[in-house]
């Protein structure tokens, strides 16, 4: 049983801020607190939970990720991505899954295949933005689908907050953050951290991520003098003027910058004992973000962090040309990345509490335009760390056919598996009740299942 | 396709000068003369002695129609009414980017790109011009982050946006379609017609863009911007089956010296095309407007860009991002309105009248009056316009006269053309978590707002005041240092040196218990000893700098 956090003032303006935002009735506001409060008592003390969002932006071409390899279903592969069809010769055979499918992934992704075969790492076939179960009838009569398929902000926005209809969006990161931020008790760091840069999924109507660089935190230069230094002084004073006198504007402004101050000097403070495990982290971009994170989830214990959320970024993916290279080279940084990155938790010992999993903004069509593929939707997803049931595809790998029952054309796959159920699966094992997950996930109870199996 | 640039050679940097004299004769007649880039700039002169614009009115307006008031230009506007100014503006020839940096020692190289924008922005007496040209650039994206576009291709875009941006808005939309950074940006480079046997089709990249972030949005609005409704449910402009056959008809166009479609090395001239590889089927674009068969490749644009140009979304779509770029992010339906009627007809029955627009935009009684006439008037200036602005305010420049700043996104998180994806730095839309959003406001460059970026820019700044100002013994003269003769000046007497800041940087702005704490903290700084006159100016300039009444422009 944990120890029951008092309710600091902070935690309380949070959550009216949340109420304001998001409900009309203080009956409502009720019901959240008394959520929350559960939410509390039911996390074993001491535990810890992490979740890594890897968003691939652009658009990650997730079936040439990876590849079905029976006979039929590669014959089918090849002939509907005719030139961007990998070659035997160009893939590497995973184990067959428990029922007895053959899939593979490219050469450029031996890790990928490594974490696969270890149990550590699982896909999801399929899996896209839906309101509902959608059919190919259903897509071709126009039937509830979501806005605007096919554009990159969009979809991203609706894979990131599941809200397509929404007026301000919030992400399902942050409605996870807004829940359980109470199980970090009084810290000052907010349970989501970027590394990525600003993006929906980690705003919830309370929370707000931290934000960081991948080489750490700087001093803020004007307050280094500490609080009692005159400059200091002056600039905070002025600052809080705005705060309190400001127009809207000015008054958010100085907000952003206050929360900066206050935290970089901890953090600072913190990762100077940090660790990223020792082994080697290339150089790309993916890789130094996913160490930050490593080094962030090693000083967790100095914040009385016991959930976080992550998000990092690799761009890139929107190959309407040279997709081959250039889908191939990013393909092999992240396969890399990933595998240091869980390498590392095991190391630190938390290799079971942290799960990192993919994200995109759609899918690509089958189809080529003759060295590039065009924005779809149904994609395959990624999932790895020591608590996924690795080796095995998830959802229902498609039928590749064009113009087949799972084409809305061109090679565009309608989706099997809505990203909520995807999602919800994660946040599950991140503590969420039932209760919790319709909260979180306003359609979910429109499919048939709200855990998809691939964490254990 | 990658983008092959030849390494410069002395004979590829004459045929650059030469085409960029030849420039004004290339391009269509709509744009505008090209300056000499080897003379020196000429300001216009300032007559009379008559204040027909106060200072405040011309420190604000400056503030939204250039990249940054400076004392020159206050003092020559006050002296002129804000129509007279627009006249003088729209007369002037323009600054090219591409002449300048053919100049430089080798016009391929990022570092000189960035180098000479910001020299134009800083310095360029064609201002309005200048300022345009930028938004225009964050609404028609092409960036050289993570597409292998080089820099005189990119610069060679930028010019199509200086040069057009007095124009009109039709003559922009196909300059900005042929031109090769774009090409290469969004695909329509080496684009090629479906060839079955290939398994390929045609690449929907430009297709779709053209019409979500260029023209028309994803949604049809009323004249004010408002999205119309049907059984409650937005309205789409355009289906995929739209997206597809535009696809088409942007088949078949590659580089002017391409010989066999896939080849070429002229990134720097509008794209040509090359029928074999031109879609030449019959199809149907959105408000099943018919392109017929066996149509060329110019012909099938010209009825794609006229249908799109002529779509009733253009005025209220681009007016309200126009506004959003120069004067506030959040204008009133009216206000957009006001803007896209005059789009749709200048007075005289031209649509897409570009003068006429910019006019409308900074002319409107929203953005002379400001917060009394809409109280949630305002932006966040976002970081290259602050530092176009100190630089401008204080004579920034390096020793020879240049401007260099080699890599702003590392420092400021934002660079000229270096947007992270077509989307720009951020988003019409964006609403940072809080108030604003809880408000139903939007606030773009909140989007550039973050733990990280917060530090690093407001370290920027704090470095710029206080160690890159000319004088100090350990700048280096190759930085961008300021003049800060006019605050040393001032600062025996903290409450001039306040003064003086608060009206040239924001246009008296600052209320006055902010300026109180300021101006109690510069007193505090001992004037006689150690500099004194010197530290009360840099930590004056950059305690300005950074506050909120100064970074929120309104």
């Amino acid at each position: 049983m944990t120890t029951f956090k008092h309710w600091t003032r902070r935690d309380f303006l949070k959550c009216a801020t949340a109420t304001a935002a998001g409900m009309t009735t203080p009956g409502a506001a009720l019901g959240l607190l008394a959520g929350l409060q559960s939410a509390t008592v039911e996390a074993a003390t001491g535990d810890y939970k992490a979740l890594v969002c890897i968003f691939l932006a652009g658009g990650n071409d997730g079936f040439n990720v990876l590849i079905p390899t029976d006979t039929t279903p590669y014959a089918t592969y090849k002939k509907a991505r005719s030139g961007l069809a990998f070659t035997p010769e160009q893939l590497l055979n995973l184990n067959v899954t428990p029922s007895g499918s053959k899939y593979a992934v490219s050469s450029r992704t031996p890790e990928l295949r490594n974490l696969y075969n270890d149990g550590r790492l699982a896909f999801l076939a399929n899996v896209g933005t839906l309101l509902e179960p959608t059919t190919k009838k259903s897509y071709q009569a126009g039937k509830n689908l979501p806005p605007q398929l096919y554009s990159h902000n969009d979809q991203s926005d609706q894979g990131m907050s599941t809200q397509p209809d929404a007026l301000q969006k919030v992400g399902w990161g942050g409605r996870i953050a807004d829940l359980y931020a109470n199980l970090n008790g009084t810290s000052s760091l907010p349970l989501g951290v970027s590394i990525g840069g600003n993006n929906l999924f980690q705003v919830g109507q309370g929370s707000v991520p931290y934000y960081m660089n991948t080489n750490g935190v700087n001093n803020f230069q004007v307050t280094s003098g500490g609080n009692t230094d005159p400059r200091t002084k002056a600039f905070k004073k002025m600052l809080d003027l705005s705060l309190t006198n400001g127009r809207l504007m000015d008054k958010e402004y100085a907000k952003a910058i206050k929360s900066t101050i206050d935290l970089s000097q901890t953090l600072k403070t913190a990762l100077a004992t940090s660790t990223a495990g020792t082994g080697f982290w290339p150089n790309s971009y993916i890789a130094q973000q996913l160490k930050a994170v490593a080094q962030m989830i090693s000083v967790r214990q100095t914040f009385g962090q016991r959930r976080q959320v992550f998000y990092v970024v690799q761009g890139g993916y929107d190959t309407h040309d040279d997709q081959t290279v250039r889908q191939g080279n990013l393909l092999a940084e992240l396969s890399q990345a990933m595998a240091v990155f869980h390498n590392a938790m095991e190391e630190l010992g938390v290799g079971n509490d942290v799960t990192s999993f993919t994200l995109s903004d759609f899918g690509r069509t089958l189809t080529t335009n003759s060295d590039g593929t065009d924005h779809a939707w149904g994609n395959v997803q990624m999932i790895a760390g020591g608590s996924v049931v690795g080796g095995n595809v998830y959802g229902t790998f498609p039928n590749q056919t064009i113009d087949g029952p799972d084409d809305a054309g061109y090679g565009r796959l309608i989706p099997t598996t809505s990203i909520e159920q995807y999602a919800a699966t994660l946040a599950n094992w991140f503590g969420a009740s039932t209760a919790d997950l319709d909260t979180i996930f306003p359609h979910l109870n429109r499919f048939n299942s709200s855990n998809l199996g691939f964490m254990g | 396709m990658k983008s092959t640039h030849r390494s410069p050679s002395a004979n590829l940097l004459r045929l650059g000068i030469l085409l960029g004299a030849l420039m004004p004769c290339l391009a269509q007649a709509a744009s505008s003369r090209c300056i000499d880039p080897l003379a020196a700039f000429t300001y216009p002169d300032t007559l009379g002695t008559t204040v027909k614009t106060s200072a405040t009115t011309s420190v604000r307006f400056l503030n939204m129609a250039t990249f940054g008031s400076l004392p020159r230009d206050t003092n020559h506007l006050s002296k002129m009414t804000i129509p007279e100014w627009l006249d003088e503006q729209f007369a002037m020839d323009a600054s090219c980017h591409l002449p300048f940096l053919n100049q430089t020692q080798n016009n391929n190289q990022r570092e000189n790109r960035i180098e000479v924008w910001f020299r134009l922005a800083v310095n360029a007496p064609d201002q309005l011009r200048q300022r345009v040209a930028f938004a225009l650039s964050e609404i028609f994206v092409v960036s050289d982050v993570g597409s292998g576009i080089g820099p005189n291709a990119i610069t060679a875009y930028y010019d199509v946006l200086v040069r057009n941006a007095f124009g009109n808005f039709r003559d922009i939309l196909e300059q900005v379609t042929l031109s090769p950074a774009m090409g290469k940006y969004l695909s329509t480079l080496h684009n090629q017609k479906a060839n079955r046997s290939l398994g390929i089709r045609a690449d929907e990249n430009y297709a779709r863009e053209v019409m979500q972030l260029f023209t028309i949005g994803l949604v049809q609005l009323d004249g004010s911007g408002i999205p119309l409704l049907q059984d409650g449910n937005t309205i789409p402009t355009y289906s995929q089956t739209d997206v597809e056959n535009s696809a088409k008809v942007l088949t078949g166009w590659t580089l002017i010296d391409s010989v066999n479609f896939f080849d070429g090395n002229e990134w720097r001239v509008s794209m040509k095309p090359s029928e074999n590889y031109h879609d030449r089927t019959a199809k149907t674009l959105l408000n099943n407007t018919p392109v017929p068969g066996l149509g060329k490749a110019p012909a099938d644009l010209k009825i794609l860009l006229d249908t799109l140009f002529n779509h009733p979304n253009v005025g209220p779509f681009i007016s309200r991002r126009l506004i959003q770029r120069l004067v506030t992010s959040n204008p009133s339906p009216e206000y957009i309105k006001r803007v896209a009627d005059v789009f749709s007809d200048n007075g005289s029955g031209v649509r897409g009248d570009m003068k006429a627009v910019i006019t409308a935009i900074l002319m409107d009684t929203e953005a002379t009056k400001g917060v009394s006439a809409n109280p949630n008037f305002g932006k966040l200036r976002e970081p290259l316009l602050v530092l176009t602005h100190l630089w401008r305010a204080f004579s920034g420049s390096s020793l020879d006269g240049t401007v260099r700043y080699y890599y702003p996104e590392s420092t400021i998180g934002q660079a000229p053309l270096s947007a992270p994806s077509v989307f720009n730095f951020f988003k019409p839309d964006f609403s940072p978590s809080g108030a604003i959003k809880d408000k139903n406001l939007f606030a773009p460059e909140f989007q550039l707002v973050n733990d990280a970026n917060n530090t690093n820019f407001h370290n920027e700044l704090f470095n710029l005041s206080h160690w890159k100002f000319k004088g100090y013994t350990w700048a280096n003269p190759y930085d961008v240092l300021i003049n800060i003769n006019s605050l040393t000046s001032r600062s025996r007497n903290p409450q001039d040196l306040v003064n003086y800041l608060n009206l040239i940087l924001t246009g008296n702005k600052m209320p006055d218990d902010v300026k109180t704490v300021l101006l109690n903290y510069l007193r505090s700084i001992p004037y006689a000893t150690n500099n004194g006159n010197i530290n009360r100016s840099v930590e004056g300039l950059y305690m300005v700098l950074s506050s909120p009444y100064y970074l929120i422009q309104r």
